[in-house]
């Protein structure tokens, strides 16, 4: 196998694995949104706020991975 | 790959490099400047002439400015935060029109370049540390960067990873930035792509439908960065006008 | 294309444009509207604790009428009760006094009847003596002596007395 095959599949394993991860704690996330605001439905603005921040967050996390996968798919 | 033609910079005007910058004028710069020009625009039309109840556009940027004063600056900094309003203020306001002009077709996002987050980034992390040591003290700032009751022979090291750790601050608000903007159209442009890769009529609708919906997804999310640049830079200048331990 | 690749102009120009926007924001743009929504701020307050004030002056207002109404609640129970009171003792007085009138007029009667039957009886005695003298006379056909009257009569008189 050349190099530049070993860094696509590298890319491909590196994208695949954050967004596993990043889909994990999205969903974990708004599962636990959607329980509090329906445990205070006074709270959902607050809580809504909190959430797109928070999934910012994470969804940051994928983001890096993105940048690391392009790299590596650039790289030849 | 021609995906990334849309985020390599090319002169418009050329100008002469000086001590080793290139000033050249491009259309990164462009929309910089218009950024720059519709904010200023926007902020002093909207603090024009005013009663104490007003509505429509000088309504809606007094709620963004209200909301950027009470819930970002108060709520992350404090009162005394107020010094730093019109910096917050400036870099939601810059980030927003950045992310925002750069959807519009044929123009430029110059947040989807790492050079442009990065040097935001570095100016909030000097901001950082300057009100840190005018606030602490030039020497004391640093020496509290470890926590108190921490054995001697600790604190090298503690001292090391505290300040890797503040040094990680700016750089996640540069790559989170940069690398939201630049997936983003790059995801924009991947399903674009798509049009040309299939090269037919019946498939062709689909992408360009999925691409509008992105498209408005990408404007809440200019929004939303925006938000977050100015929420996590008035949370680490927050952080170094009090204690954090 | 390096994705990565640091390019100063851009770093320069992204620093000019934002220390430009920055300057402009802190010298002209935000002057104005900072101390609109300070003044706006202090208007919200003060007429949050204009809202308050009234409030309280409104709450007192209301316990003062609350006290007063009880009092004259109060008042006219009393009213009543003396009324109630005064008008049982007036009852009560005018009772007793119809009640002694009665009595009174009772014993008036009674001492009346008595009376009339006294002098009835001394009209009966009488009549009855010279209702006998005569039915005697008429009788025995003869006349008596005064002296013969006194002791019939006497003798009359006893057996009615025995009589009634």
């Amino acid at each position: 196998m050349s190099s530049s095959a070993l860094a696509y599949i590298g890319a491909g394993i590196a994208m695949g694995l954050a967004a596993l991860g990043t889909a994990w704690g999205i969903g974990h996330l708004a599962g636990r949104a959607v329980e509090g605001t329906a445990r205070q439905p006074e709270a959902s603005g607050v809580i809504r706020t909190t959430m797109l921040i928070a999934t910012a967050f994470i969804e940051a996390i994928a983001l890096y991975a993105f940048v690391v996968s392009f790299l590596l798919a650039t790289k030849s | 790959m021609e995906l990334l033609e849309e985020f390599e910079l090319h002169p418009v005007f050329n100008l002469p490099k000086i001590f080793g910058v290139d000033l050249s004028i491009t259309k990164a710069v462009i929309v910089m400047w218009v950024a720059v020009a519709l904010t200023s625009v926007l902020v002093i039309y909207a603090g024009r002439k005013r009663g104490l109840v007003v509505g429509g556009l000088k309504g809606g940027v007094e709620a963004i400015l209200e909301f950027i004063r009470n819930e970002i600056v108060i709520e992350n900094i404090g009162r005394e935060g107020l010094v730093w309003y019109p910096f917050i203020t400036a870099l939601f306001f810059f980030i927003l029109f950045n992310n925002l002009l750069g959807l519009l077709p044929g123009s430029f996002t110059p947040t989807s370049n790492i050079n442009t987050t990065a040097t935001l980034a570095i100016i909030v992390f000097l901001s950082v540390i300057v009100q840190g040591m005018i606030k602490k003290g030039p020497i004391k700032y640093w020496l509290k960067l470890v926590p108190k009751g921490v054995p001697a022979f600790l604190g090298p090291f503690l001292f090391i990873i505290e300040f890797v750790s503040l040094l990680a601050k700016p750089l996640s608000l540069a790559v989170r930035l940069f690398a939201n903007m630049f997936a983003g159209h790059v995801v924009l442009g991947a399903f674009l792509g798509l049009i040309f890769f299939f090269g037919s009529y019946f498939v062709a609708p689909a992408p360009l439908l999925i691409t509008v919906a992105l498209r408005l997804l990408e404007v809440m999310f200019s929004a939303i960065q925006a938000y977050i640049f100015a929420m996590l830079s008035s949370m680490y200048i927050g952080a170094a006008i009090h204690d954090e331990h | 294309m390096e994705l990565l690749k640091p390019e100063t102009g851009q770093m320069f120009w992204t620093a000019i444009s934002f220390g430009v926007l920055l300057l402009v924001l802190w010298r002209f743009g935000l002057g104005p509207i900072t101390d609109m929504l300070a003044e706006r701020e202090k208007r919200i307050r003060e007429s949050l604790e204009q809202a308050e004030h009234t409030r309280l002056e409104a709450e007192r207002l209301l316990r003062d009428y609350e006290e007063r109404l009880a009092a004259a609640r109060a008042e006219a129970q009393n009213l009543i009760a003396e009324g109630r009171r005064l008008g049982e003792s007036l009852r009560q007085e005018i009772v007793t006094k119809a009640d002694e009138e009665a009595s009174r007029m009772l014993t008036r009667a009674r001492e009346q009847i008595a009376r009339d039957t006294e002098s009835a009886i001394l009209e009966l005695k009488r009549e009855v003596g010279e209702l006998s003298v005569e039915i005697a006379s008429r009788i025995i056909d003869r006349s008596l002596t005064p002296s013969d009257h006194l002791e019939l009569i006497k003798g009359h008189l006893g057996e009615v007395e025995q009589l009634t």
